[in-house]
């Protein structure tokens, strides 16, 4: 028998053998969670008419663990304000001031009387619902959502990289923030958004996680109809589009370039000036590689420092590392999969304050794999 | 060669290592590809938004997404994202399914994009994090179990399963692994059947060749040379006998 009769043999048996080996066994019951319940702006979720059957049983078991909502600062007699009936959205107010909004579930629904309702999420927002206003918490999960459906909404988000960790929309309008302190207002037809700090992104409401549309920079003030247009002119600085930094993430998971901006509306003179033309269309892709091996060596440091790990033991992890390079050359959205601890998260956060980028017009969005060890 | 050639075209009619055309007459793990329910209920309840047909689609062909990534992948260590995303590839693209080929076939399809997009993005990306490959090394001690020498074999063929290009692992393994036919993987990969076909011919080819790089399989490949020779000079005496 020949030789290379002999490597087709054994080809044929190293096939069969490949055949029967076992696939990995995956924890379906995480996966399933992820992809249904857990991050309903990128995955599944957004099969909306069925999602309030899982948002029905999550309030229940929410409802079971919790024992109930607690308002914070307010009157005993306050948690009764909330309707709590089974398979149906519950409504605080009119008479609280203050609620805890970790204890908000997904179709919870405030209601202001005369006086103003403050929601407090540490360590995420606080919002202040105006007085006659009317608002539901529409996503509870990663991309924390509240529907203004009517009256106005103050807010103030802590900075987070973590991309639209609040939002709030109006009709189909969304105004999604990145650190920021600024007040929607309903106001008939339209969405009035007044930004005091920070940035945020307005655009249609049919990506959560990844609103596209409009930037706005601190201060200014903007109309956007309710399906999420700009109306009329944004008074306030020039603001670079954002889109740049979200799109491309979910089709190129690589350090490419993100897709083309939309082009700036030009409305007449007062029309808002086109970003800096001396500023490359994109990052360098030398100085983007740069860039990104600094971030992963802070993110690295601070895993290396918020990780306690008892003498003698070995901790690694392997992630899964998104940012994006805004045109400013700021790190903007980190996020990990699997996520960082929230130590390694802040001190990341922290870490990667200031440009590490070179401007460009467009930025870009990186995804990296990293090996963190301890 | 004109015999290896025809061995290598010819995989298909032999034995029991076959993989056949009809998927619904797969064996083993294959075998669960036949139960991708063709353009069911469950499936225009899924498209419509459904999201208890989609678990329950999910819940069904889970594996076989896992299985073909798996496969697909080698050693990667992101079978388990690269089947969320491409769970989440399906669920948005599954109101445009137009049952103009089986589901099963659109799903591999899916599975199959979803995983070469991983892989190009991974290439352009720095790997800070994979080990380098476990050199096996030429131990001629016999092993000790059937097992731990098979994983060793299995190990070095990932290996050499990477080192083919994209188009061609990638219809060896849904020919050769996943028993997906032809016919189908042209609808898959978007080409003719035909250079299905030439691709297999030459994955295979290419495979055989490499072999003799890997210790493990040229061990093997000597096994079997040696078994067929000796073989070979028994059968005359026997035939005297």
């Amino acid at each position: 028998m020949s030789n290379e009769s002999a490597r087709i043999r054994a080809l044929r048996q190293l096939t069969e053998e490949a055949r029967q080996a076992p696939s990995p066994k995956l924890d379906w019951d995480a996966l399933e969670e992820r992809l249904f319940t857990a991050e309903p702006g990128l995955t599944l979720a957004r099969v909306t008419p069925s999602r309030a059957r899982w948002a029905l049983l999550a309030a229940a078991a929410a409802a079971v663990v919790a024992g109930g909502v607690g308002l914070r600062g307010g009157a005993p007699s306050q948690p009764s304000a909330a309707v709590s009936e089974p398979n149906h959205p519950r409504v605080f107010g009119p008479a609280g001031a203050a609620l805890d909004g970790a204890a908000l579930i997904e179709g919870d629904r405030v209601l202001a009387g005369d006086a103003p309702v403050v929601v407090s999420e540490p360590g995420r927002a606080t919002w202040t619902l105006a007085p006659h206003g009317s608002a539901t918490l529409v996503d509870a999960g990663r991309f924390r959502t509240v529907r203004l459906e009517a009256g106005a909404i103050s807010v103030a988000v802590v900075p987070k990289l973590a991309p639209e960790s609040f939002a709030i929309e109006v009709g189909h309008t969304r105004v999604a923030a990145h650190g920021t302190r600024f007040t929607v207002k309903r106001a008939g037809e339209r969405a009035e958004v007044t930004l005091e700090e920070g940035v945020v992104a307005v655009g249609a409401s049919a990506d959560r996680g990844r609103t596209r549309g409009f930037v706005m920079r601190a201060p200014s003030t903007g109309r956007f109809s309710l399906d999420g247009a700009k109306l009329g002119e944004v008074n306030g600085p020039p603001a670079d589009s954002l889109e740049a930094a979200r799109a491309g993430a979910e089709d190129e998971r690589a350090a490419t370039p993100a897709a083309t901006p939309r082009p700036p509306k030009s409305t007449g003179p007062s029309a808002r000036p086109e970003p800096d033309a001396a500023r490359p269309d994109v990052p360098d892709a030398v100085a983007l590689e740069r860039g990104a091996a600094r971030v992963m060596a802070l993110v690295e440091e601070c895993f290396s420092k918020g990780t306690a790990a008892p003498r003698g033991v070995a901790i690694s992890a392997r992630v899964s590392l998104s940012f994006s390079v805004l045109p400013s050359g700021e790190v903007a959205a980190l996020t990990a999969e699997p996520p960082l601890s929230p130590e390694v998260q802040a001190c990341s956060e922290r870490e990667l304050s200031g440009p590490l980028f070179a401007a460009s017009r467009r930025g870009a969005t990186i995804t990296r794999t990293l090996h963190l060890a301890r | 060669m004109q015999s290896s050639r025809a061995a290598l075209e010819s995989w298909v009619a032999v034995g029991r290592v076959a993989p056949p055309a009809d998927p619904r007459r797969l064996r083993g793990s294959g075998a669960r590809l036949a139960r991708v329910t063709e353009g069911d209920d469950l499936v225009s309840r899924a498209a419509q938004g459904d999201e208890r047909a989609f678990r329950a689609l999910f819940r069904a062909h889970r594996s076989d997404v896992t299985r073909l990534v798996h496969r697909m992948l080698g050693r990667s260590n992101d079978v388990e994202d690269v089947v969320q995303e491409a769970w989440v590839q399906v669920h948005r693209c599954i109101k445009d399914f137009r049952y103009q080929a089986r589901f099963s076939t659109w799903l591999y399809r899916v599975t199959v994009n979803v995983v070469l997009m991983h892989r190009r993005a991974a290439r352009s990306r720095p790997t800070l994090v994979e080990a380098p490959p476990t050199l096996v090394t030429r131990d001629r001690a016999p092993l000790p179990d059937e097992q731990v020498a098979r994983g060793a074999r299995l190990e070095a063929f990932t290996r050499l399963l990477e080192r083919l290009s994209e188009k061609k692992r990638t219809v060896f393994v849904l020919h050769d692994l996943e028993g997906v036919a032809p016919t189908d993987i042209a609808e898959i990969v978007g080409a003719p059947v035909l250079t299905v076909r030439t691709r297999l011919f030459y994955a295979r080819r290419e495979l055989a060749a490499m072999m003799h790089e890997e210790p493990t399989l040229a061990a093997l490949v000597a096994e079997l040379e040696a078994s067929g020779s000796s073989a070979a000079a028994r059968r005359p005496e026997s035939e005297v006998t």
